[in-house]
């Protein structure tokens, strides 16, 4: 198969459509304006990161996270394809503590991938962000584990998010990412992977190193779907709990 | 089974983990002041609405969509279990014109279920917005189609999001929902979905009509998770493409 990279929405399919008219701006806006956004005005942090698929790792994504904590342990995090007004909404990210990651049942574990290579690898990092501001808040997400999905398969140039969810791995080691998605990244963002490396090889990993079952336990995983019965409502008895 | 109702973050387990450090808030606002959240701006429009789980009508989850326009035809909503600050992240939904989704592979149709009856029906809306100027949008959205995941379940009291992805449906004609989670909503919301009913009549759905592959086929649908050979790196030629 093909390797497939996508590395943001400038270079993405345009999404078929309309552009959105102004009078659906002027609705929204006056809409808008009267309601609250307050989950949404909790993100305060841009990550740009690299994900590939949890089945083929010669398909890679530049993900943009935009994330929020949810308590100190944990973050909840949009994954879009580029950092531009245009972008998609390709995917979510769940990230916790070594501490949380350690209740999950062991099924539940291998959905989850280590970050340890890479924030200490370089090619984790914020845009816009001097390196000195990034790393304290970097050295504890080297600790943590994500569980990411992505919806739309924009490396396959899909106009539209079709298909099942995709899990989506990280990378654990050297050599995963091609060197020309990264030095494309590299160039638009004006960081250097290598550079912040040296920075921050004091940083370390999670405290019991890296658990074995995380990371698909080694094994590639797809979600496949089955048609089942629907458990219908009226099989329930109609009492609030 | 028991019968299961998830209507909003006050009522769910709380997260574990320690809440947010003063120092960590410091840090996310220092470099959220330097950075640029432009996907995340594009969110002007926060809907209230009711999901089931695709292969189960019994579990029942308020599910609170903010939303931006790609364009005229397509929407991306981030979905928490609450209009708060501490709401969860709980999944996401893609929304289309009739038109966008007549081009859809009929095998992804039924992944995508009808905004007909839930928003003529006066369960969809707008908190916070006056109806005359809900309507003007909601018109638009009663003929789209949407396609939706959750990836937490608090409705079962999850306290992380465990497991694969939902896909979740809507109602598609009456006494799907269950009467007192609805009252709840319209208790807290201050709005009467029998009123919005009314108001709303002058609606259609889909010029077509609602597509016979739509809202899962009338199937159930289940997501399963399956181990595979990861297709390495190695095995691409590092050409750039």
């Amino acid at each position: 198969m093909e390797k497939a990279v996508h590395s943001s929405t400038t270079s993405g399919p345009a999404v078929p459509g309309e552009a959105t008219k102004t009078g659906t701006s002027i609705i929204d806006t006056a809409a808008s304006a009267v309601q609250s956004f307050a989950p949404v005005n909790q993100i305060h942090q841009h990550l740009c990161a690299f994900h590939f698929y949890a089945d083929d790792m010669a398909r890679q994504v530049e993900a943009h996270h935009f994330c929020s904590h949810v308590n100190e342990e944990m973050r909840q995090c949009l994954i879009y394809d580029g950092p531009d007004a245009n972008a998609r909404l390709i995917g979510l990210e769940y990230i916790v503590s070594e501490k949380l990651f350690m209740t999950l049942p062991d099924e539940e574990k291998k959905l989850w991938h280590s970050h340890e290579w890479e924030v200490k690898g370089g090619f984790l990092f914020m845009p816009g962000v001097p390196g000195a501001i990034q790393r304290q808040d970097l050295d504890k997400v080297a600790k943590t584990y994500g569980k990411v999905f992505h919806f739309w398969q924009v490396d396959l140039g899909h106009e539209l998010p079709i298909g099942l969810p995709n899990v989506m791995m990280a990378v654990t080691r050297d050599g995963q990412l091609f060197h020309e998605m990264i030095q494309e990244a590299e160039k638009r963002f004006g960081v250097s992977v290598e550079g912040e490396r040296d920075s921050r090889a004091y940083m370390t990993g999670p405290e019991l190193g890296i658990h074995p079952l995380a990371n698909g336990g080694g094994k590639g995983m797809k979600l496949e779907l089955r048609e089942v019965d629907i458990k219908p409502v009226e099989s329930v008895g109609s009492v609030f709990v | 089974m028991e019968k299961t109702v998830h209507i909003s973050t006050k009522n769910g387990p709380k997260v574990p983990g320690e809440p947010t450090k003063t120092g960590t808030s410091m840090v996310d606002t220092a470099a959220s002041a330097v950075q640029s959240f432009a996907p995340i701006n594009q969110i002007h429009q926060h809907l209230c609405a009711f999901h089931f789980y695709a292969y189960d009508m019994t579990r029942q989850v308020e599910a609170h969509h903010f939303c931006g326009h790609i364009n005229e035809d397509m929407r991306q909503c981030l979905i928490y279990d609450g209009p708060d600050a501490n709401a969860r992240l709980i999944g996401l939904e893609y929304i289309v014109t009739e038109k966008l989704f007549m081009t859809l592979p009929d095998d992804e149709k039924k992944l995508w279920h009808t905004h007909e009856w839930e928003v003529k029906g006066g369960f969809l809306f707008m908190p916070g917005v006056p109806e005359a100027i809900q309507r003007q949008d909601l018109e638009k959205v009663a003929k789209t189609y949407g396609k939706v995941y959750h990836f937490w379940q608090v409705d079962k009291g999850h306290d992380l999001p465990i497991g694969l992805p939902n896909i979740m449906m809507a109602v598609t004609r009456d006494g799907q929902l269950y009467p007192e989670m609805i009252k709840e909503t319209e208790k807290h919301f201050g709005v009467s979905m029998e009123k919005e009913r009314e108001s709303r009549a002058y609606m259609k759905g889909p010029d077509h009509g609602i597509h016979p592959l739509a809202n899962g086929g009338g199937k159930g649908l289940k997501l399963e998770v399956r181990e595979v050979d990861i297709k390495p790196v190695e095995s691409v030629p590092r050409v750039f493409v």
